[in-house]
């Protein structure tokens, strides 16, 4: 029977198809994937105080793709850019080796450049560094493979921010490896040095659907 | 509900090629793929079009992307009138793809793609690798799907899903 047709004996119907899906339809349309979004929202958070943000619930078990979106973006440390490590214990602590990446920037100024680096202590510079007042980075970050315990994670990324007190805008675009073939379940964001610098902005963390 | 809708989920391994068909249709002007996949060795990828007859087109690509290294200079690559579109890689140890289409299906425009990719290539010294690009299919011809080839060998194991970016009128 086609879906959504639950009802359909209904008095005053015109066309027999009352859209009223059954809890049959449902299972059906949910196991191929056609039913709901495909975004689907694992935490959010609003910074209202000074810290390192840790997402300890992951989901990695459920999805090998996440989203990470970012806006509003500011920490309390001149230079200071988005940063992300992993962790292996559920966020008891977080790793800070064999981080490898790498970063091309351009600014309104005329500016370009890249960044890099094969044994870093996090996944750095995601952002260009927050300085000054108005100062904010917004952008999203894709990560690969987490809940693998069998393959190294990736990201790959896109910011936009405003760097300097004087507004010059700076674009960012790169990637990154924590090159462990290890299963990573929770996520720290935090400025470069990892000292608990972030301490403002609106993080969400998605899982990317699938069956 | 969010805009993207899941239409297709392929997983393979050890496998020489990936098609996936029929994903393109008027339903959606916009479509986005994400792929991990993995090789055993690093080279490129042929990176194709399919036409509403099943057949994989073989001509009238041209790409545009930087290459980003952990180690090493950045590069531009490019290619025109090329049988692929130059956009992805085969890694040594994993990699991750996000790539968009725009307008796959139309029969009246150009394909489009918009593709990032971060991952180990792991050949020639190469250790982490990252590509961020354009490409496209100078031709009109209605596309469905699209065909994923390791250059090197095979795709250990690969799972691409597609999804349509929803339109509500």
């Amino acid at each position: 029977m086609p879906y959504g047709y639950l009802g359909q004996n209904q008095p005053n119907q015109i066309v027999s198809n009352s859209g009223v899906f059954s809890i049959t339809d449902v299972a059906e349309l949910q196991s191929q994937g056609k039913l709901g979004g495909s975004l689907e929202l694992i935490e959010e958070i609003n910074i209202s105080s000074t810290g390192a943000i840790d997402i300890t619930n992951i989901k990695e078990n459920v999805y090998d793709v996440h989203l990470l979106t970012f806006d509003d973006f500011v920490t309390t440390a001149v230079g200071d850019a988005l940063s992300i490590r992993v962790s292996n214990d559920g966020g008891s602590t977080f790793e800070t080796s064999v981080y490898q990446y790498g970063v091309q920037y351009g600014q309104d100024n005329g500016t370009f450049g890249e960044i890099r680096s094969t044994n870093s202590t996090g996944l750095k510079d995601i952002t260009g560094n927050i300085q000054g007042t108005n100062a904010r980075a917004n952008g999203y970050v894709y990560l690969y493979n987490l809940g693998n315990s069998s393959k190294y994670s990736f990201i790959s990324f896109q910011s936009s921010t405003t760097v300097v007190s004087t507004l010059i805008f700076q674009m960012r675009f790169g990637g990154g490896a924590y090159t462990v073939a290890e299963t990573i379940n929770a996520l720290r964001i935090d400025g470069d040095s990892f000292t608990g610098t972030a301490t403002g902005g609106n993080i969400k963390l998605f899982g990317v659907k699938q069956i | 509900m969010s805009n993207l809708r899941l239409i297709n989920e392929t997983t393979a391994t050890d496998v020489s090629s990936v098609s996936i068909t029929d994903v393109f249709s008027a339903d959606f002007d916009i479509y986005m793929f994400t792929c991990n996949q993995d090789t055993g060795a690093g080279n490129g990828i042929y990176f194709r079009l399919i036409n509403s007859a099943g057949s994989v087109i073989l001509s009238n690509y041209d790409s545009a992307l930087l290459q980003l290294r952990s180690d090493g200079t950045f590069i531009e690559v490019r290619s025109t009138s090329a049988t692929y579109i130059d956009q992805l890689y085969q890694p040594t140890n994993d990699a991750g793809n996000v790539v968009y289409f725009f307008n796959p299906f139309s029969s009246s425009s150009y394909t489009f793609t918009l593709g990032q990719q971060s991952g180990y290539y792991g050949g020639a010294g190469i250790p982490t690798l990252i590509r961020k690009g354009i490409g496209v299919l100078k031709d009109t011809t209605s596309c469905t799907g699209f065909y994923l080839q390791p250059i090197n060998g095979n795709f250990t194991d690969i799972t691409v899903k597609t999804y349509g970016l929803r339109v509500d009128s």
